[in-house]
């Protein structure tokens, strides 16, 4: 099956993130563009989303421990720079409102937990929104804030990398917001979907955006400051 | 939350309902019946520029015969559904051709892999409304009668009519096709199951750039439980209807 004329074959061999189709060089640096498209990142302009954060959502992922710390590590990484974080709830939805149940939790240890509570602990200063679906804009307040803010570049993180984190990827694509898919801060319900929701980002010269590593975004906004800053100030940012 | 059938129909054509649909993760409809004068089979961008011959998609050179492959499926269903009273909807994205309805970095990606959004090619301005690439394809048109959506991204609800369209048809339940998989079908998917309606995706209706990514989309909404919806092959949704 050929991947497309414009690639080397199928099967391009060497390639690096599982091996999965436009993930090749995600080490070096963001896929398939260097984020963002417009080449200056604004730390103003810029917002963390954190996706899933409701208990429902970091309780599906098969292995949620990596991406709480990288969630962790960014959200203190970012604040530093005065960047909006925001933490978004999903709605659960009224059990027996659809017959089949799709809303339970396979693992009866999970049952005891509320679905709503956050999984992940905000700071004071960071924003936590509810929404009533699994895309983030739907029913909630994070469009009108984002803009209020300013923002036009989201990095976007969470739990359940295939739901809440793709769907507010896609809407937040949609309203024209420049977005960078945190892989290593993405809790995903499945390793073979998590591969697929990545490598789908890539497709078309990105047609979501771009994905990259907590650690792209950290270099990017460190670049950012200094440009900024100009050459005297480097080196002097929030606490 | 789940669309009640608060809306009264167009027509007072008194049809058949059906029995449930063989699928996966679960039997589809969950109120377990199909009633046509409440059900859309919505098919997703299947436009030249997607799958046929100088569009967006084979100036990047993408292999055409993974999105072509849900058409004969697509064209059987459609052949089906329509003398059954379902009501049948199409999509087409596109933009404006003077790219106002275009966010700036959509445009600069597509000019960076050689298929820029209004750039001209074998298949007039790629993505433009208008433009012959922006057609539906013969196999799966529109017939007299059926709407299409015009949308500016890959979510059909998303700055369109869609919504208020199917609330006023009375729609609570959707049955896609179309292309890609896991792009503007999953999207719209998910933005109409946010909304309430019951969808399922008809597997072999479908296809995306990559095997693998097709495989994968399928699998978000079967392993999660069902959070999106159900899904099933066009024979299982066909045979639930005789």
């Amino acid at each position: 099956m050929t991947q497309g004329r414009t690639r080397s074959g199928p099967g391009v061999a060497g390639r690096a993130g599982g091996g999965r189709l436009g993930l090749e060089g995600l080490g070096e640096g963001t896929v398939p563009y260097p984020w963002p498209y417009d080449s200056a990142l604004n730390v103003a302009r810029l917002a963390l989303v954190v996706a899933g954060a409701n208990q429902r959502w970091t309780d599906r992922c098969v292995d949620p421990a990596p991406a709480r710390a990288a969630v962790h590590q960014t959200t203190a990484m970012v604040r530093r720079y005065g960047t909006h974080v925001v933490f978004l709830r999903h709605a659960s939805q009224v059990v027996g409102s659809r017959g089949p149940d799709c809303h339970r939790l396979s693992s009866p240890h999970r049952r005891s937990r509320d679905p709503h509570e956050l999984g992940v602990r905000p700071m004071p200063t960071d924003t936590v929104v509810d929404a009533a679906g699994i895309d983030g804009f739907f029913g909630s307040s994070l469009d009108t804030m984002l803009q209020a803010w300013g923002c036009t570049h989201l990095a976007i993180a969470g739990f359940g990398l295939e739901g809440p984190v793709h769907s507010t990827l896609r809407s937040a694509n949609d309203r024209g917001y420049e977005c960078l898919l945190l892989a290593d801060a993405c809790g995903a319900v499945s390793e073979q979907t998590r591969q697929g929701a990545l490598s789908t980002v890539t497709m078309s010269g990105g047609i979501f955006g771009a994905v990259g590593n907590s650690a792209h975004l950290a270099a990017l906004l460190e670049a950012a400051q200094a440009a900024a800053l100009g050459p005297d100030l480097r080196g002097h940012l929030l606490p | 939350m789940t669309r009640t059938r608060t809306a009264a129909p167009l027509t007072t054509t008194e049809g058949r309902t059906f029995g449930v649909v063989e699928a996966a993760p679960y039997p589809w409809p969950h109120d377990g019946s199909i009633d046509p004068e409440h059900t859309a089979v919505m098919n997703i961008d299947w436009q030249r520029d997607f799958c046929g011959p100088g569009g967006y998609l084979d100036a990047m050179g993408y292999d055409l015969s993974l999105t072509r492959a849900g058409l004969r499926p697509t064209a059987a269903v459609l052949d089906a559904v329509r003398p059954l009273g379902f009501h049948v909807l199409h999509t087409r994205e596109g933009h404006r051709p003077d790219l106002s309805d275009c966010p700036r970095n959509k445009l600069w990606r597509s000019k960076r892999i050689g298929a820029g959004i209004g750039d001209p090619g074998p298949a007039g301005r790629i993505l433009i409304r208008g433009e012959p690439g922006w057609e539906i394809v013969p196999e799966v048109a529109p017939l007299p009668g059926e709407q299409v959506v015009d949308k500016p991204g890959k979510g059909a609800f998303y700055s369109s009519d869609l919504d208020l369209m199917l609330r006023t048809m009375g729609v609570t339940h959707l049955v896609l096709t179309g292309i890609t998989t896991d792009v503007c079908v999953h999207t719209t998917m998910r933005e109409a199951n946010d909304r309430g309606y019951e969808c399922l995706l008809l597997s072999d209706c479908t296809g995306a750039t990559d095997v693998a990514n097709y495989e994968a989309s399928l699998n978000m909404v079967t392993m999660q439980g069902g959070v999106f919806g159900s899904v099933a092959t066009s024979a299982s949704f066909l045979a639930a209807l005789r």
